[in-house]
């Protein structure tokens, strides 16, 4: 490279603006000067930012929200936290009982939810799958599951099989299903075809190269995702009981509705802790795992 | 070579076997003691599952809709409802986290500050957010609107201020070796190394969020989520039928058009 | 211009040194013993100092600590005379724009274009507002460009610098120190992570510029015979002091041996062994630089240098 090569034409030194000049003109005219950046490649990045702050406003605006009401009614809300904060221990066992109802129902449809998605991940698995528009179907299927949100599939199955804490955990399996069957099919799916091809050369079935080299290899992210889930599968049990099945979301939306603003905000408090307990847990699961 | 059928080689390396074993114990534990406590069979459910497919079939197929105008307009504020509160979300967030960056804040405890802030935002769930929003303001979209927003500032800031400490960490100290103060190393190179981070995380909760605002809606937050549970209540299950297939797809298809924004963006 | 070699026959005492480090001390909270312990030295304008040493010898400790990432537990450093340790932030600042540093891993912002990598470097010498906005003077975009030119990257200007190959990227981080318009310039292991070929080329771009624009120049390196070949001067540490510190043809192999506590022979990587090396070293101090095609750099860095000092 020489100097030659470099055919950028500069105006000479003493035109270019001095440093202190502060006229609101200083910048206008816009080069003959040396660009810095790359906006064309950055433009994508920008016009979204900008696409959502305008997008933002007008929905906003389409929501004709009632801006009178809520400053009206912002002091209510002051009142409604303090009150919420002068923990009342009224009733407080059933708390702890329905809190350990959550966390059952979600362990459980955890579990259950983990074993189904590793066979149908596999199966849903492009590299393993016995059939491959069985993969494409599957995977449509678990993207259809999770795009209705649970507390719809809950409240289906319990139109259906009546209250209880399995209707809780039919209705959370729903998505924990489609969840883990897809994102297993994502981790399986990134197992090198050299390691299974290894395996399958040396005449191992498609259940053993399945147990032999897919699974062993994709450990981690599973060990991580399960962990990541739980969080979700937390959140979404206590939050059950809100559209009519029990757990500690029945005794919030119950106190709650009773005014019981104590008792309400002590079960809140009990869910909040239990679910910083549970993020710190995923994030060192997270950690340790290296995802 | 005899030595084999005594002691077997082990394949695994110790600390993935000891990671599997842990991992694999904790979940026997927890899966006896959630069933022992909430009496769970699951094949009891498996068979009660002809009865929901049955219900299913029965009551839900075929859809019927007769009011188009309203599931479109139940559909259209579900939409604005996420979006709003992605937005406002996304820039509380971002000066949320711009303090709670250890790397960019120096002031001692207003990072642990923001953190807690942060962590009690989005650790209670939004339902909840929803309902002591709505004992203060009573039923109205308002609440769904406040409620994502909460929810959507405390998930954000979390991610955020994972960007920032990444992008920070690298590009920081070469900057402040030049004798740059503070704010210009942040805007001229930690923003712009933690912005593609930002929009896929902006795009994450946009996803999020199309989802629970149907949840909220269906208590009372407005959108689609209220027609859905007036349906129910009505037993109208044709009508819920068409309105769940028509939340799936409108699901789906913010998450594909997501998916192709974060190609075009993060490329 | 001084003939070369002229800077390492100064040797450890100087009039008017450019950087004066005295009974340099840093502990580390929660190290085991000081990282770098009494370390005192002076250094001359375009004099190149090789540090070497082990991993852990203190190296990076050192450098940062001359320009304050790190901040020292004890001793003294004075930049130009002007006592860096103590100072308030708005003057560690002030003197750090005239310390330039290149690092490892040259931590160029990925997504940013080479142009805006280089400009980082005059931020110290804007305005707050101006940093924000990045609003650059065109006087310092022009000389980026020329230096940039000079350096072989004309044609990746507005490439980002993620796209580059490590060699080029390490050109653009030391573009990046030059844009401050150093007196000192502190170079992390510089090519620690690249291939012998982009190593060759960074480490004499370095020792062009800190020759021809007598910009004083510490490099860390892992590689003695590198140090050998390029330094003008020698600083060995082990364990946080300084072990020797003299012209690289002083530096016996059994100060080597002692330093790294491992026999010669696994230390020469490359290059050829024992006596061969010192008369190569000796044959490059006394020819000048070697490579011909980078003349024309040296003139233009320093040239370009100038030019941003008066405009």
């Amino acid at each position: 490279m020489n100097p030659e090569d470099y055919t950028i034409v500069l105006p000479p030194a003493d035109v270019l603006p001095s440093a202190g000049t502060l006229s609101p003109y200083r910048q206008r005219p816009r080069r003959p000067g040396i660009r810095v950046g790359d906006a064309k490649r950055d433009m994508p990045v920008y016009l979204f930012l900008a696409a959502l702050a305008v997008l933002t406003v007008v929905s906003l605006g389409l929501l004709d929200l009632d801006l009178a009401k809520l400053i009206e009614r912002l002091p209510k809300l002051g009142k409604v936290f303090l009150d919420m904060s002068r923990f009342s221990t009224e009733r407080f066992s059933l708390t702890l009982l329905t809190l350990l109802e959550t966390i059952a129902v979600a362990v459980l449809a955890l579990i259950y939810g983990m074993l189904a998605g590793l066979v149908l991940g596999a199966l849903a698995a492009r590299n393993i799958t016995p059939w491959k528009p069985l993969s494409f179907i599957l995977k449509s299927l678990f993207a259809f599951i999770r795009a209705v949100p649970t507390p719809v599939w809950v409240l289906l199955v319990l139109a259906s099989m009546g209250f209880g804490m399995a209707a809780g955990i039919m209705g959370l399996l729903f998505h924990v299903v489609g969840f883990f069957g897809r994102v297993f099919a994502q981790i399986f799916e990134e197992v090198p075809s050299q390691t299974i091809e290894a395996v399958r050369t040396g005449g191992a079935s498609r259940v053993q190269v399945f147990f032999g080299a897919v699974l062993p290899s994709s450990l981690s992210g599973i060990i991580a995702w399960t962990a990541l889930r739980f969080e979700t599968n937390y959140v979404e049990a206590a939050i059950l009981g809100m559209v009519g099945a029990g757990g500690v979301g029945y005794t919030i939306l119950a106190a709650m509705n009773s005014y019981k603003l104590g008792r309400a905000g002590l079960a809140v408090l009990i869910v909040f802790v239990f679910a910083l307990a549970v993020e710190l847990l995923t994030t060192y699961v997270k950690r340790k795992v290296k995802i | 070579m005899g030595k084999m059928d005594n002691s077997r080689i082990k394949l695994a390396s110790r600390e993935s076997r000891r990671a599997a074993f842990v991992f694999l114990t904790v979940l026997v534990i927890v899966f006896v003691l959630s069933t022992g406590f909430t009496g769970f069979n699951p094949l009891e459910a498996l068979l009660a599952q002809g009865e929901f497919w049955n219900f299913i079939a029965v009551d839900f197929i075929p859809p019927y809709m007769d009011k188009w105008e309203a599931l479109l307009r139940a559909l259209m504020q579900t939409l604005y409802m996420a979006i709003a509160s992605a937005g406002m979300g996304a820039v509380l967030a971002l000066s949320l986290a711009l303090a709670g960056t250890p790397a960019l804040c120096r002031v001692p405890g207003i990072s642990s500050l923001v953190r807690g802030f942060a962590s009690v935002l989005r650790n209670i769930p939004d339902l909840v957010w929803a309902f002591i929003l709505v004992a203060a303001f009573g039923i109205g979209t308002i609440v769904g609107v406040l409620a994502l927003t909460i929810s959507t500032t405390g998930q954000l800031t979390r991610f955020f201020i994972e960007t920032l400490d990444e992008a920070a960490g690298e590009n920081m100290e070469p900057l402040l070796a030049t004798g740059a103060s503070m704010p210009p190393v942040v805007l001229q190179a930690v923003l712009p190394a933690a912005l593609p981070g930002f929009v896929a995380w902006i795009l994450y909760s946009v996803e999020l969020n199309i989802r629970s605002s149907t949840i909220l809606g269906m208590v009372g937050a407005g959108g689609i989520g209220l027609l859905l549970m007036g349906y129910i209540k009505q037993y109208n299950y044709a009508a819920a039928s068409t309105t769940i297939i028509a939340v799936g797809v409108i699901v789906i298809s913010v998450n594909l058009l997501t998916d192709c924004l974060r190609k075009i963006i993060l490329t | 211009m001084l003939p070369a070699g002229a800077w390492w026959s100064c040797g450890r005492i100087c009039l008017n040194p450019v950087l004066e480090v005295r009974n340099l001390k840093k502990v580390y909270r929660g190290g085991e013993g000081p990282a770098v312990d009494n370390v005192s030295f002076s250094m001359a304008r375009g004099e190149m100092i090789g540090v070497i040493g082990p991993s852990g010898a203190g190296k990076s400790t050192l450098l940062r600590c001359i320009n304050r990432l790190v901040t020292p537990t004890a001793g003294h450093i004075f930049i130009e005379g002007e006592e860096m340790t103590g100072a308030p932030a708005v003057r560690v600042r002030g003197l750090r724009r005239r310390v330039g540093m290149v690092f490892q891993h040259h931590n160029l912002v990925a997504r940013l274009t080479v142009m805006q990598n280089v400009m980082h470097g005059r931020l110290g010498y804007m305005s707050t507002l101006d940093g924000i906005l990045g609003r650059y003077q065109e006087a310092d975009k022009k000389q980026a460009v020329e230096i940039l030119t000079q350096t072989g990257l004309g044609s990746f200007l507005y490439h980002r610098a993620g796209e580059l190959s490590g060699g080029q990227r390490q050109r653009v981080g030391i573009v990046r120190a030059l844009m401050q318009q150093p007196s000192i310039l502190l170079c992390d292991e510089p090519i620690a992570s690249l291939d012998p070929a982009s190593a060759q080329v960074v480490m004499d771009l370095i020792r062009d510029v800190c020759h021809r624009s007598a910009i004083a120049c510490i490099v860390n390196l892992h590689q003695v015979d590198a140090a050998l070949r390029y330094s003008d001067r020698i600083i060995g540490m082990y364990r946080g002091g300084i072990v020797f510190d003299g012209p690289a043809a002083e530096l016996k192999e059994s100060v080597i041996e002692k330093i790294y506590n491992k026999p010669i022979k696994q230390l020469m990587i490359g290059d050829g062994i024992k006596g061969g090396i010192r008369d190569e070293i000796r044959e490059g101090m006394h020819s000048g630089i070697r490579e011909e095609p980078h003349d024309g750099i040296r003139d233009g860095i320093k040239e370009g240098l100038r030019d941003g000092q008066n405009g």
